[in-house]
C-alpha cells in the first residue's frame, strides 16, 4: 500500500496547471449519447423509475423542508438502528469489537445530512434487514432483483436493501478449533483494526462538524488529511460523501460533480450513490 | 443496432436488463471521459463510448459483478486504440495533421477558454505514454485512489505509485515550459 499524493488540484499547482486538471473533470458527455446507447444496448427505459430516484426526491424534499437537523436526527436514527442491525450481525459473524460498530452506527447516523438522510429514510421505511442479507455479495446487486417485465419499475426500497454495503473489512482471525480462546477475545490484529477504524470514525466526525460550521475549506483539510492518514480507509464513501457536499457548499460544482462521479464509479452501491445521482442529474 | 440480451448468457434478460442499464446510466460519463482522454477525438467519443456498451452488453453474463469497472475499462482502451489506429491511417493517406498543437494565447471568452483548456490537456497528455496517461487521468481527472485504479487498471499498486509519480513529473515539466514560453512572449518585442 502507497501513500496516495495529493491531487494536482488541490495542491499548490499553478493556474494554468489547476485550469487544464480542471477541464478535464468538467468535461462530461451530452445527455443524448447516454440515451442513444441505452437505446442501441437495448434497455431503455428500464430504470425509469429508480431507486435513485425516489431516494433523491427524499433528499431534496429533506434539505427544502429547512429542517435538516430534525430530518437528520429521524433519518439517522433510523440509518443507526439499520447499521447497527447490519453490522451486529456481521460483527457476529467477524469477530469485531462491537462497540467500534456501534461508534461507526453513530457516526452513520449522526452524520446523516441531506443525502444521507435520504438513504437513510429509505432504510427505516422498510424496517427489513433481517431478512435482507447485508450485501452478502456483490452479485446481489440487480441479478438477484425480479425486475418486472412491465416498466417502469417497482420502487426499490428492497433494492437499497440489498445494496447496502458489506461492513467495513476488518481482518479478524478466526479462532482455532481447539482450544477455545477467551470469550471476546480478539487478535491484535483486530484490535489494531478496530482501534483504525475508531480513529477514522473520529477524524470523519471532526470533518462533518467543519461540514456542519459551514467552513468548506477546513473540512476539505480534513478529509485530505484522512485520506493521507490513513492507508486504507475503512469509511471513504462517507468521506466522499463529505467531500462532495463541501464542495457543493464551497460553490464548486465542478469538483463535487467529479466526486459524484467516482462515488458512483466506486461504490455504486452505497448509501450516497443516490446523492451522487442527483448531484450529476441522473435521477430525472 | 445490437442484440445483446438475447445473447447475455444464461441469466433472463429480466435479470440482466436492470444491471446493464445501471452499468450504462452510472458509468457512461467515466468511459466517455477516458476515452476523450486516451485520445479518442469528441466527435468520435459517442460512438466509441456506444461500443464498449454494446461489447459490455454482449458479455454481461461473463463479467463478475464487482469487476465491471475493470472490464470497461480494458474495452474502452481496446476501442480507443482501434480510433486512434484509423486516424493515424487518415493522416498518412490525407497528408493532414489532425493534431495541431493548439494556439496558447489566452482566450477572452470563459467556453473557448475551457476548449482551449482540454485541447492542451490532451495535447499534453498525448505526449506520455498510454501507461502513464492511464494511471495520471484516472487518479487526476476519476479521483480514484491508487488502490482504486490498481484493481481496475490490474497492476500492482507499487507499480501504479511508480508511473503515477512518472506521470505527474512529466505533466508538471510540460506545463512548466508552456508557461515559460508563455512569460517569454509576453516580454518579447
Amino acid at each position: 500500500m502507497t501513500d496516495d499524493p495529493i491531487r494536482l488540484l488541490d495542491d499548490e499547482g499553478t493556474d494554468l496547471l489547476k485550469s487544464l486538471i480542471s477541464a478535464g473533470r468538467e468535461e462530461e458527455p451530452q445527455a443524448a449519447a447516454l440515451r442513444r446507447t441505452l437505446v442501441a444496448v437495448g434497455v431503455a427505459g428500464v430504470l425509469s423509475t429508480t431507486s435513485a430516484a425516489a431516494a433523491s426526491s427524499a433528499a431534496t424534499a429533506a434539505s427544502a423542508s429547512g429542517t435538516p437537523a430534525v430530518g437528520a436526527l429521524a433519518g439517522g436514527s433510523a440509518s443507526a438502528s439499520a447499521a447497527a442491525t447490519g453490522t451486529a450481525a456481521a460483527g457476529a459473524a467477524k469477530g469485531v469489537a462491537s462497540s467500534t460498530l456501534i461508534v461507526v452506527a453513530k457516526w452513520l447516523a449522526v452524520g446523516a445530512l441531506t443525502g444521507t438522510v435520504a438513504s437513510s429514510a429509505v432504510y427505516g421505511v422498510s424496517g427489513a434487514l433481517k431478512s435482507a442479507p447485508v450485501a452478502s455479495s456483490p452479485s446481489s446487486v440487480g441479478l438477484t432483483r425480479a425486475a418486472p417485465k412491465v416498466l417502469p419499475r417497482q420502487p426499490n426500497v428492497g433494492d437499497e436493501l440489498r445494496e447496502i454495503p458489506a461492513p467495513p473489512p476488518v481482518e479478524v482471525t478466526p479462532p482455532p478449533a481447539a482450544p477455545a480462546p477467551a470469550p471476546a477475545a480478539l487478535e491484535p490484529s483486530a484490535e489494531r483494526a478496530a482501534s483504525s477504524l475508531s480513529a477514522e470514525v473520529t477524524a470523519l466526525d471532526n470533518a462533518r462538524q467543519a461540514l456542519g460550521a459551514g467552513d468548506a475549506p477546513r473540512t476539505l483539510e480534513l478529509l485530505n488529511g484522512y485520506e493521507t492518514r490513513f492507508r486504507e480507509p475503512r469509511m471513504l464513501p462517507e468521506a466522499l460523501y463529505l467531500r462532495l457536499e463541501a464542495y457543493t457548499l464551497k460553490g464548486d460544482r465542478s469538483s463535487a460533480e467529479a466526486v459524484a462521479r467516482r462515488i458512483l464509479l466506486v461504490y455504486p452501491t452505497s448509501p450516497h450513490a443516490a446523492r451522487a445521482r442527483a448531484m450529476l442529474g441522473l435521477d430525472k | 443496432m445490437a442484440t445483446p440480451l438475447s445473447e447475455a448468457g444464461a441469466k433472463p434478460a429480466a435479470l440482466v436488463e436492470p444491471r446493464l442499464a445501471r452499468l450504462i446510466e452510472e458509468q457512461f460519463g467515466f468511459v466517455w471521459r477516458l476515452l476523450r482522454r486516451t485520445g479518442v477525438p469528441e466527435s468520435d467519443a459517442d460512438d466509441a463510448a456506444q461500443q464498449v456498451f454494446i461489447a459490455a452488453s454482449q458479455r454481461i453474463g461473463d463479467i463478475r459483478p464487482g469487476s465491471e469497472r475493470a472490464f470497461l475499462f480494458s474495452t474502452a482502451l481496446h476501442v480507443g486504440s482501434r480510433i486512434r489506429r484509423g486516424r493515424a491511417r487518415k493522416r498518412e493517406d490525407f497528408g493532414v495533421e489532425l493534431d495541431e498543437q493548439p494556439d496558447l494565447a489566452p482566450a477572452a471568452d470563459e467556453l473557448v477558454e475551457r476548449h482551449r483548456a482540454r485541447e492542451l490537456l490532451d495535447a499534453l497528455l498525448e505526449e506520455m505514454p498510454l501507461e502513464l496517461r492511464v494511471v495520471f487521468v484516472l487518479y487526476e481527472i476519476e479521483q480514484l485512489t491508487s488502490a482504486e485504479i490498481a484493481e481496475v487498471v490490474g497492476t500492482p499498486i507499487g507499480t501504479v505509485a511508480s508511473r503515477l509519480r512518472r506521470a505527474r513529473d512529466d505533466f508538471s515539466a510540460r506545463v512548466a515550459r508552456i508557461e515559460a514560453r508563455r512569460k517569454f512572449g509576453r516580454q518579447g518585442p
